[in-house]
């Protein structure tokens, strides 16, 4: 089986500084890393590889520097790795950015990849739109948002996937499905491993191949149609953070009452006693009251 | 977001049409709050109102067919914005979502009225549609947004960066092609939907299509195996309307029976410090100010004597009732009931009574 993963590196967001007045972002001070949902990605393709046997090849669209997340990729467990550069993808957005990989991908002698795994989202822009657009462009299905992965035994010796999706407050999706297919992996959805210290210096040492997308047959960008320009960043206003200022009014005594309830505001609490089936009618009879049951 | 000229009639978006329709894909699944629909509804006409006469606010609806026509009237639930008209797509695919459903299914109504602009909320489900349609029909597309507006040539789009540490202004130009955006949910903060649909105003024109897609199964082999609900100790704290909360009182045996009690009365598990401290709930049920901040309309606190780190965390909670043997304890001050005895036992004899009611019935 053939796995392919496409990883971005992004900056830590807590290494993100804003010049307020500015608005300036210092990238300076970026410390770049590999996206942790792209992390998540690699680590279930290689127990995938590893459960099922076949070859991982990891692809990034970066500058110099994403080297580094391929070396992390190698270091992992990933047999075969390239990154995708030309100096004018600076200005690309995800919908370019996933047309070079798609023809990457395509450029490839034999078929494509049975299993492509994308995170969901970068920890900084967060548009999410890779993924189902680098499916669309090779006309895979997909599954975005996946918070669980197991590869279930089948008779017929094919792969079979049992996957969970993350919906709306809690809810989940239960999808059972075969290759070809293109995952968007949530960064819940497993702990990549550290790799080993050998593993990490022959990473080190590693040549990583570099590709030209522009060189690419099946690519060509619209270079007229940049898909967003940036107008202005800036900080956003901070959340404004409540604080229980006690009462002037009241004595010493209360005032410490109540800084030390946090600020909640007192109520006229109904207290009972009683045994605690009573008790429990009263409960009951509360909620019912106020609509709750 | 400034606009500079209210005049559309040389906008790239009206292509020279009088009248140019802007787009709300509402979206249906179990679990998501209506109002996810409602905040777009209302951003939507904001950006309408711009262009008073010019650009229409539609809403696109896609649905299964409706097996009885008494079913008919169930037009969505349109609050406080009713849109101009509302596109009906039926097709016996869209009953639950699928990826190439919807996509089909919006592709072939974009190319019946072609729309100036379509916006969705950016929900897990609209994140897999949005953007797979942009990339098939070429649209420009504009992710999780938090605010926008349409300029002359433009699609203004206000955006958050790295986890919301910065914002973001871009520009997207638009072309021939309707532009896409899906709207980041709970920007906008509608207050959670009561009450009867909107009275007096006036209902939107419907009009139904139901188009024989020509969308072939790509993937025959996936199989929809089911949605489920979460359960007590799963559903997210902050979005929680009811929570049984649990502290040292409760002990680790007793969470399963507050969990149960929770599950009765479909609300959230949560807990204190010393609870997920000592294992007896997952570290993220943690209420409190090195946990979660929480607003229920519902908060029940069982074992827990009511430490200003724990209650600083419920400040917005609605309701709350205490359940706890020491008369002394601070959580009595905050609570509209206080029962007096040990959390686990009344929570034994309540879900007793509670079951044989739901039997009862």
């Amino acid at each position: 089986m053939r796995i392919a993963v496409c990883l971005k590196q992004a900056p830590d967001c807590s290494s993100v500084y804003v010049d307020p007045v500015s608005g300036e972002v210092d990238r300076e001070r970026f410390v770049q890393t590999l996206n942790a949902a792209d992390a998540c990605a690699l680590e279930a393709a290689l127990r995938l590889k590893e459960q099922r046997g076949g070859s991982l090849f990891a692809l990034t669209l970066g500058p110099d520097e994403s080297d580094e997340v391929l070396r992390v990729a190698l270091a992992m467990g990933a047999d075969t790795v390239e990154r995708l550069w030309h100096p004018s993808a600076v200005d690309w957005g995800p919908l370019t950015i996933a047309a070079a990989l798609a023809a990457r991908l395509h450029a490839d002698s034999s078929s494509l990849p049975d299993l492509i795994f994308c995170g969901e989202q970068s920890s900084d822009w967060a548009s999410g739109t890779v993924g189902p657009a680098l499916a669309a462009y090779l006309g895979l299905p997909q599954i975005t948002g996946v918070i669980g992965l197991e590869a279930l035994p089948d008779p017929s010796g094919q792969l079979l996937l049992r996957v969970t999706r993350r919906l709306e407050r809690g809810y989940r999706e239960r999808l059972l499905t075969r290759p070809p297919l293109l995952l968007t992996v949530h960064e819940t959805l497993n702990e990549p491993r550290y790799p080993s210290l050998p593993a990490h210096l022959a990473a080190l040492q590693a040549t990583i191949a570099v590709c030209d997308p522009l060189s690419l047959p099946q690519f060509a960008p619209d270079v007229e149609a940049e898909e967003a320009t940036i107008i202005e960043v800036r900080i956003p206003r901070p959340r404004p953070h409540r604080l229980a200022i006690p009462d002037s009014q009241l004595s010493p005594f209360e005032r410490i009452g109540e800084i030390v309830s946090g600020g909640t505001s007192r109520r006229q609490t109904r207290l009972l006693e009683g045994p605690p089936e009573e008790l429990a009618h009263e409960l009951v009879r509360f909620l019912k009251e106020r609509g709750f049951v | 977001m400034s606009l500079i000229n209210n005049a559309a009639d040389d906008a790239v978006f009206m292509r020279g049409e009088s009248v140019a329709e802007l787009w709300v894909v509402l979206q249906e699944q179990e679990g998501l709050p209506p109002e996810y629909n409602q905040e777009v509804l209302a951003e939507a006409k904001e950006v309408a109102a711009q262009y008073p006469g010019q650009l229409q606010l539609c809403a696109v609806q896609l649905r299964a067919p409706l097996s009885s026509p008494v079913e008919k009237s169930t037009v969505p639930f349109f609050k406080a914005v009713v849109p101009e008209r509302l596109y009906v797509l039926e097709h016996p695919a869209l009953g639950r979502y699928t990826t190439e459903g919807y996509v089909a299914a919006l592709s072939w109504l974009i190319r019946e009225r072609t729309p100036a602009l379509i916006v969705t909320s950016a929900t897990v489900n609209g994140q897999d549609w949005a953007p797979r349609l942009a990339a098939q029909l070429g649209l420009p597309f504009v992710a999780r947004c938090l605010r926008f507006a349409l300029e002359q040539e433009a699609l203004l789009a206000l955006r958050a960066l790295y986890g919301g540490r910065a914002y973001v202004q871009t520009r997207t130009r638009l072309g021939r092609q309707p532009a896409l955006v899906t709207f980041a949910p709970g920007t906008r903060g509608t207050p959670p939907m009561t009450g009867s649909p909107a009275v007096g105003l006036p209902m939107p024109e419907v009009i139904t299509y139901q188009p024989s897609l020509a969308f072939e199964e790509r993937n025959p082999s996936l199989q929809h195996l089911g949605i489920e609900a979460p359960s007590a100790e799963e559903v997210e704290l902050e979005a929680a309307e009811k929570i049984v909360a649990g502290g040292r009182g409760v002990g680790r045996e007793g969470f399963a029976e507050l969990a149960a009690f929770a599950r009765l009365l479909g609300a959230a598990v949560g807990a204190s410090r010393v609870a997920t401290d000592r294992g007896w709930v997952e570290p993220e049920r943690q209420i409190g100010a090195t946990g979660k901040s929480v607003s229920p309309r519902l908060y029940i606190a069982c074992g827990i004597s009511g430490a200003a780190q724990h209650t600083s965390g419920i400040r917005e909670a609605q309701t709350v009732v205490a359940i706890n043997p020491d008369r002394n304890a601070p959580i009595f001050a905050l609570a509209d009931l206080g029962l007096l005895g040990d959390a686990r036992e009344i929570l034994r004899h309540a879900m007793q009574l509670l079951q044989e009611e739901s039997v009862g019935v």
